[in-house]
């Protein structure tokens, strides 16, 4: 068992696995930062779980200094992609869920992009792919005030 | 349907009682799953990570 590389708090980590290349993807929650606080984090690793790279911090500082966590990813073996999502914190008193995409191979694909915002409390985000080609949907579950909604990922963005 | 089995340590070589949380799978199609968890076993909260297999005897 590998151990990832700070002196940070690293918090709730995710995986995806992409079949085609054997890569997984994993995504956590970092304090690293003291300036933009709690940030999310990706590390690519090879089909025998090796590092491909070094550990990249998913979004800017022009995404917002808010905290970011509690991250979930799936790949879309269809579009080759990676959707991630979370709780984020950036805008005060509200907790939204995010979500922003990553090519096979590590790379943004636009920025985040919100699921459900506006005032509320929302936690425990979930995503899975539905596999279908004629329909390339992804589903999104949260928690909101204490009742579950769902959300539609056509092509990783909300219909 | 899967036989239940008996429940196995995944890791046990963390330091000292250090406290998992948060574990995370993901099937591998080279066969196994990838595993991640947070583990306190350093002075700071870390996400460890490392193939869990299903052949017999596997750790």
């Amino acid at each position: 068992m590998s151990l990832l590389s700070t002196t940070s708090d690293q918090r709730h980590p995710a995986l995806a696995h992409d079949a085609a290349s054997g890569e997984t993807l994993l995504a956590w929650d970092d304090d690293r930062d003291a300036v933009l606080g709690r940030e999310l984090y990706v590390q690519r690793l090879s089909a025998s779980l090796a590092p491909i790279g070094t550990e990249t911090a998913l979004l800017t500082a022009a995404d917002g200094t808010g905290d970011q966590d509690h991250p979930r990813v799936v790949f879309n073996a269809i579009a080759r992609e990676y959707v991630l999502t979370w709780i984020d914190w950036s805008t005060p008193r509200r907790r939204e869920v995010f979500a922003a995409r990553r090519t096979s191979s590590g790379a943004a694909i636009g920025g985040k992009f919100a699921v459900a915002g506006g005032m509320g409390e929302r936690a425990g985000a979930a995503i899975a792919h539905a596999g279908d080609p004629a329909t390339n949907h992804s589903l999104l579950l949260w928690s909101e005030n204490g009742k579950l909604f769902r959300r539609v990922l056509d092509s990783g963005y909300p219909q | 349907m899967l036989p239940a089995g008996a429940a196995i340590s995944v890791d046990a070589s963390g330091v000292g009682d250090s406290r998992r949380t948060n574990p995370a799978l993901s099937c591998l199609s080279a066969g196994g799953f990838a595993v991640a968890w947070s583990d306190n076993a350093l002075a700071h909260e870390t996400v460890r990570y490392g193939r869990i297999g299903v052949e017999a005897g596997a750790p």
